[in-house]
């Protein structure tokens, strides 16, 4: 606990609203049109509490990973530096006895999350302390069990999402007045 | 005859190569302004602009043109936008 306040995973999904009337208008086509929304569905706390769930938090890393490639040039300038950013992420292990309410409730919300991973139709926000993510994602799961006893290890990584959204535009120039001819399109 | 004015957007062998059955651009088209261009793979690969829906090659058409829009592909098999002159 910290400041009285157990560490929180919160479970958020949601249901993408599609709109198939944006195209199917004018052409006629039965086409998928734009995701113009996302419907928030109730969210679902977890409290990582030994009394409440009977999960108490062992450990937690926090992990930046960057993919960096330096290359010198023909003309011996300042090498080129390239980086890509591969992971943000934070790592909780956790233990449970088998029969918690807390682990129940983890292997269930984790097979309602796999068929959601591709539409994005959830997130999954975790506060303690310093180490916090809001509306992450998740990149991996896991439940062992120690041998011989009835214990469980819960292993969760979530990856954090970009703190602002950027559009990125590019600005693309015009080849003006072309008439167009099947036998001959412009570009060649 | 009508003429337009032409913007590349995508290699076609690119996108259907990333294995993506769509693909959202935001481009700055001069002279026109900054457009959400969506790009779809279906029988064929379409563009979806301002409401119009284009698809490439549909009945062998290349160029194929509608509602002051054409979409073609060239020899390099890039895409590319038409957007019809007003003049």
């Amino acid at each position: 606990m910290l400041n009285g306040i157990d560490p929180i995973i919160i479970f958020h999904f949601s249901k993408l609203v599609t709109d198939g009337k944006v195209a199917a208008n004018k052409t006629k086509l039965p086409v998928t049109g734009s995701i113009l929304s996302s419907l928030p569905l109730p969210a679902i706390p977890i409290y990582l509490s030994e009394k409440i769930t009977g999960l108490y938090i062992d450990t937690e890393e926090r992990n930046i990973d960057i993919d960096t490639s330096i290359e010198t040039t023909a003309l011996a300038d300042d090498p080129v530096i390239n980086q890509r950013g591969i992971n943000n992420s934070v790592k909780i292990s956790m233990l449970a006895s088998r029969d918690s309410l807390g682990l129940m409730l983890f292997s269930a919300l984790a097979d309602l999350i796999f068929p959601k991973v591709t539409s994005k139709e959830y997130a999954i926000s975790y506060l303690h302390g310093a180490v916090t993510v809001f509306q992450g994602l998740i990149h991996s799961f896991a439940i062992t069990q120690d041998p011989g006893t009835d214990k469980y290890n819960i292993t969760l990584e979530l990856l954090k999402p970009g703190t602002a959204t950027k559009i990125q535009s590019t600005e693309v120039s015009a080849v003006k007045n072309v008439t167009l001819d099947a036998a001959k399109v412009p570009g060649t | 005859m009508n003429t337009y004015d032409c913007y590349k957007l995508i290699n076609v062998d690119d996108f259907e190569a990333t294995g993506l059955v769509s693909k959202e651009l935001s481009l700055f088209l001069t002279g026109i302004g900054l457009k959400t261009i969506l790009i779809t793979k279906g029988n064929f690969i379409s563009v979806l602009i301002d409401d119009v829906f284009l698809s490439l090659e549909v009945n062998g058409k290349n160029p194929f043109e509608f509602g002051g829009y054409a979409v073609f592909k060239d020899p390099n098999n890039d895409l590319w936008l038409g957007v019809l002159n007003a003049s």
